[in-house]
């Protein structure tokens, strides 16, 4: 499949929508190209049963991460949520192919991760691409932007004379004006570099992205914008989306599913409305209430139970020595992630989530 | 001085730098025990307004017009002055905490040497660092750390501890929560209001983020372009009628506003 000429994958919803700014310039060779035509069980990305540990910890304590199960495919948005530790970056670095797993393994179209070769390695490092927060490091310093965009084209097969035209398709897209294909990064904003790396990942043609705290850092009419430009993304190029975020509000912006991490494990996961409408982990509950909302009053944090100094969070649950519901006698064991309501895409890590019904997160 | 007279008073402040006027402020108070939010976007005026009260603006800047603290013109004051009041009285609290302590002394040392600097004499500075530590609820244990030892929230724990210790009336907090992750955001926040409400100091809170600062605030400026564009307690956000504060409050992915468009 990749050796297919440029040019012969079907037109993508990108270069067909009307309205699209980058419409116009859409020439045989700034057409889309073969990533796009490849079906989508191709382009599944699966962690399974994964396991990191850091080398030189404890092989007796509880990993830096497990995850049992995590998939991303075209179509789908999925969020990772936590706080910092909490392990989203780590998973993210596996789904990628940069850090090895101790355990389980990510799986590209069905070929484990460190066993793709040749065209297979070619075309997973083509459709998932990944979008970091630190936008100054994602870019050269001595290349313009163009060729920075240029460069990512022609490194997904792309021509040379194809290129300019591509360029200006893809800032387009990204709302950027021509003129800024000349610059180099440290003479734009934080949200044109931002749009810049954004423009980058699409020249070669991804069906995944993979976002890690996109838009922290970013003022709050800037970052709206770059959510905005990601959500079209997704929508007009049937992207898949997994983001890493300690901003929910982003999160539901964003996605429809969410796993919540907390200290390497799973604690929560689910539909994105749902699980921040009614958690049913304190920990979920927590992130909920500690996010500001203009028109809502400050809520004071969790304050933990008396039980909690008790509990030791090496053995038992992970979060019971910040847990305003931990009681020794339940939460000083080890919990599994279970079903809850009997929905089986509704998972909770938590002893209490019986007895605890819905947590307001607002209370 | 007395009681209705604000802790900090700013008047006519114009603050150019190379012949550009990039902060013009007519007015900005904090009253005695008040917590009062500057929110703005990169490159507003916020950091430079905040820079000008403690006397650490940039060599090439000009500074014109007013900057009481208690009574005190800060503007164009001596060195010798502004070290009695920075630092001591006018507490600032950055967003990188950990930087501002010193990464070769624990962090007991850091605020010993503060308090020596300062002046504190030798037989308050324990009961000081005592009250101060319990104040901010730091593990007393922490204080045999270095700064890497620390997390995010610890180090502006410890950055407060010291203003607590100084017994600071007035903290400059610029951006100081916005590093950390949300839950200990929201402890940070708890906090200020909790020192606000048990040592009665006052706070000039400088952020991005509205709803965070619409959460804490007594009163809210919004400063765009160098000028306060509209002021008023934290209800002015739900009845905005300045375009720039329209635009903050819509940009904000608030989960109410998701449901809503949900909806």
């Amino acid at each position: 499949m990749s050796g297919a000429p440029i040019g012969a994958g079907a037109p993508s919803a990108a270069a067909a929508a009307p309205g699209t700014p980058s419409a116009g310039h859409a020439t045989p060779a700034a057409a889309p190209r073969l990533a796009a035509s490849t079906p989508d069980d191709a382009i599944r990305l699966v962690a399974r049963a994964l396991v990191v540990r850091y080398p030189g910890s404890d092989p007796a304590a509880r990993p830096a991460l497990s995850l049992d199960e995590l998939a991303i495919a075209p179509g789908r948005s999925v969020a990772l949520v936590g706080e910092s530790g909490s392990g989203k970056t780590t998973a993210l670095r596996a789904l990628l192919g940069v850090l090895r797993p101790s355990g389980g393994g990510v799986e590209f179209g069905g070929v484990a991760l460190d066993r793709l070769r040749g065209d297979a390695l070619r075309a997973f490092r083509r459709a998932v691409q990944p979008i970091q927060q630190d936008t100054d490091g994602a870019l050269d310093p001595r290349q313009s932007i163009g060729s920075a965009i240029a460069e990512g084209y022609r490194a997904g097969g792309g021509t040379r004379t194809g290129s300019p035209a591509v360029v200006l398709r893809l800032l387009g897209e990204v709302g950027l004006q021509a003129s800024v294909a000349r610059r180099h990064p440290h003479e734009v904003s934080g949200g044109q570099r931002q749009r810049a790396v954004v423009a980058r990942a699409l020249a070669v043609e991804p069906r995944l992205l993979l976002l890690d705290e996109p838009t922290s850092g970013l003022d709050a009419t800037v970052q709206v914008r770059i959510l905005e430009l990601i959500e079209r993304l997704r929508v007009e190029r049937g992207l898949g989306l997994l983001l890493v975020s300690h901003n929910l509000g982003v999160v539901a912006r964003l996605c429809t599913e969410t796993v919540v991490l907390y200290r390497g494990e799973v604690v929560e996961r689910g539909l994105t409305r749902g699980l921040l409408e009614a958690p049913r982990h304190p920990y979920t509950a927590a992130l909920r209430r500690s996010m500001p909302e203009i028109g809502v009053p400050f809520r004071a944090p969790l304050m933990p139970s008396i039980d909690s100094a008790r509990i030791d969070t090496a053995a038992g649950c992970r979060f019971a020595s910040r847990c305003a519901f931990a009681i020794a006698t339940t939460c000083g064991a080890n919990q599994a992630l279970a079903a809850v309501d009997g929905d089986p895409a509704r998972l909770v890590r938590c002893g209490r989530a019986p007895d605890l019904g819905v947590l307001d997160p607002l209370a | 001085m007395s009681e209705d007279t604000p802790l900090l008073s700013i008047r006519d402040l114009a603050i150019e730098i190379r012949g550009r006027r990039l902060v013009d402020v007519a007015d900005l108070t904090v009253a005695r025990g008040e917590i009062v939010g500057l929110v703005g976007e990169s490159g507003a005026g916020k950091s430079l307004l905040l820079s000008s009260i403690i006397g650490l603006l940039p060599a090439d800047a000009t500074v014109l017009g007013s900057i009481t603290f208690d009574g005190i013109e800060l503007r164009g004051a001596p060195d010798r002055l502004l070290r009695q009041v920075r630092g001591r009285r006018i507490a600032v609290v950055l967003q990188a905490a950990r930087a501002a302590l010193t990464p070769t002394l624990r962090a007991g040392a850091w605020i010993e040497r503060a308090l020596v600097l300062h002046r504190v004499p030798a037989a308050e500075r324990r009961a000081r660092v005592a009250h101060a530590l319990d104040a901010v609820r730091l593990d007393p244990a922490l204080m045999s750390r270095y700064p890497h030892q620390l997390s995010g929230g610890e180090a502006q724990r410890v950055a407060v501890a010291l203003a607590v210790a100084l017994r600071a009336e007035l903290v400059l907090a610029d951006e100081a929560t916005s590093a950390l992750d949300v839950t200990v955001q929201a402890e940070v926040a708890e906090l200020f209001r909790d020192l606000r409400a048990r040592e009665g100091t006052s706070f000039l809170i400088v952020s991005h983020d509205l709803a965070l600062v619409a959460g804490l605030a007594d009163r809210i400026d919004i400063i765009a372009d160098g000028s306060i564009v509209e002021r008023g307690g934290p209800s002015v956000l739900s009845d905005p009628h300045h375009q720039v504060t329209h635009d903050l409050v819509a940009a904000n992915p608030t989960l109410e506003r998701v449901r809503e468009a949900a909806l």
